[in-house]
């Protein structure tokens, strides 16, 4: 009667510590060599797989972090740039809104403008100002 | 007579502390190896691309500590092994973990058998393998896919895997038998049907 492995000594097998009757077992029975090799090929299997992907999901981790280098690295185009467009901005700007002495001139404009309404509207009176309560009495 | 010259001693444990003071190779050199063990511990990429990420910080960090005692890879499984088991305990964590660990990677794994096969047969069967071990680790805990990636990926002895995860090693054992047994099982019934 032929007795096959049991699940230790298969399981021995496959962590390589299978004592010599296990092994001498393996070496004349078809079914348990066959079931041994299909669970060493699907364990190598596994491992090449795992293997490779991490090396893969290593190479992805690494790419955001050059990346970064290259940004790092091209610091100096980007301040040149920005100096360039704040350069630029300064005159447009300068040219939209009124310059500090075309602010002073139309605000002194406005008030020569009301002191000379006033000298108006004091001359179109009837009498000047300081003597307008007499003109009540009469 | 002239005597030989004696040879340079390697201090193996000064090498390895130099080792960490260069955080981009160390990154560089062992980044796949903790990024795969906290994939498959966890079966969720984004948190295992957080837990590498924490651990070389953390390695980085507290290399102060580290005194060269044990091997560069060993110092960071181990503290890969802490984060991933604080991640696993949170219970967001386990929330999401059930609806997302069957569709997670197990595709994107099994995708990258496609160039290593020789033909169209073989590619198929060898991907029908890796999604069917990838389906017997989720039936598994967070720490027997721990243990079963350290010994049948990273191919570490079970006395490291005891060292590095402080379990006896015979309780590394038990995990890795109740692993094998779920994947024996699948692989099994892949090739019955």
């Amino acid at each position: 009667m032929n007795t096959h492995l049991t699940a230790q000594q298969r399981n021995d097998i496959a962590l390589g510590t299978a004592d010599a009757a296990a092994s001498a077992h393996l070496a004349v029975c078809v079914r348990c060599h066959a079931e041994a090799e299909a669970t060493a090929a699907a364990l190598a299997s596994f491992r090449l797989a795992a293997v490779r992907w991490s090396e893969q999901a290593a190479v992805r981790a690494w790419l955001p972090q050059s990346n970064r280098r290259l940004k790092v690295a091209a610091w100096p185009a980007w301040a040149l740039a920005a100096v360039l467009l704040v350069g630029m901005a300064i005159p447009l700007a300068r040219r939209q809104s009124p310059p500090p002495a075309a602010v002073s001139a139309q605000a002194q404009l406005s008030r020569d403008n009301q002191l000379l309404a006033r000298i108006d509207t004091e001359i179109g009176a009837s009498a000047p100002a300081a003597l307008q309560p007499l003109q009540n009495v009469q | 007579m002239v005597q030989a010259l004696p040879m340079p001693q390697v201090n193996a444990g000064e090498d390895r502390i130099a080792e960490l003071e260069d955080i981009e190779r160390l990154f560089a050199r062992y980044q796949p190896r903790v990024l795969r063990l906290a994939t498959v511990a966890l079966g969720d990429a984004d948190e295992a691309a957080s837990v590498t990420q924490d651990c070389f910080l953390r390695a980085h960090a507290t290399r102060a500590q580290f005194r060269g005692q044990c091997a560069t890879s060993t110092w960071l499984i181990q503290i890969a092994l802490n984060l991933i088991r604080d991640r696993a305990r949170t219970r967001r964590f386990q929330f999401w973990r059930k609806v997302q660990r069957r569709a997670l990677d197990a595709e994107a794994f099994a995708g990258q058998i496609a160039s290593a096969a020789s033909s169209s047969e073989s590619q198929l069967l060898a991907r029908e393998r890796v999604a069917q071990v990838w389906s017997a680790l989720a039936e598994l805990s967070p720490r027997q896919r721990t243990v079963f990636v350290l010994r049948f990926v990273e191919e570490m002895e079970m006395d490291a895997i005891a060292a590095a995860t402080g379990m006896t090693t015979a309780t590394v054992k038990t995990h890795l038998y109740r692993a094998l047994h779920e994947v024996r099982a699948r692989v099994g019934s892949g090739q019955g049907a």
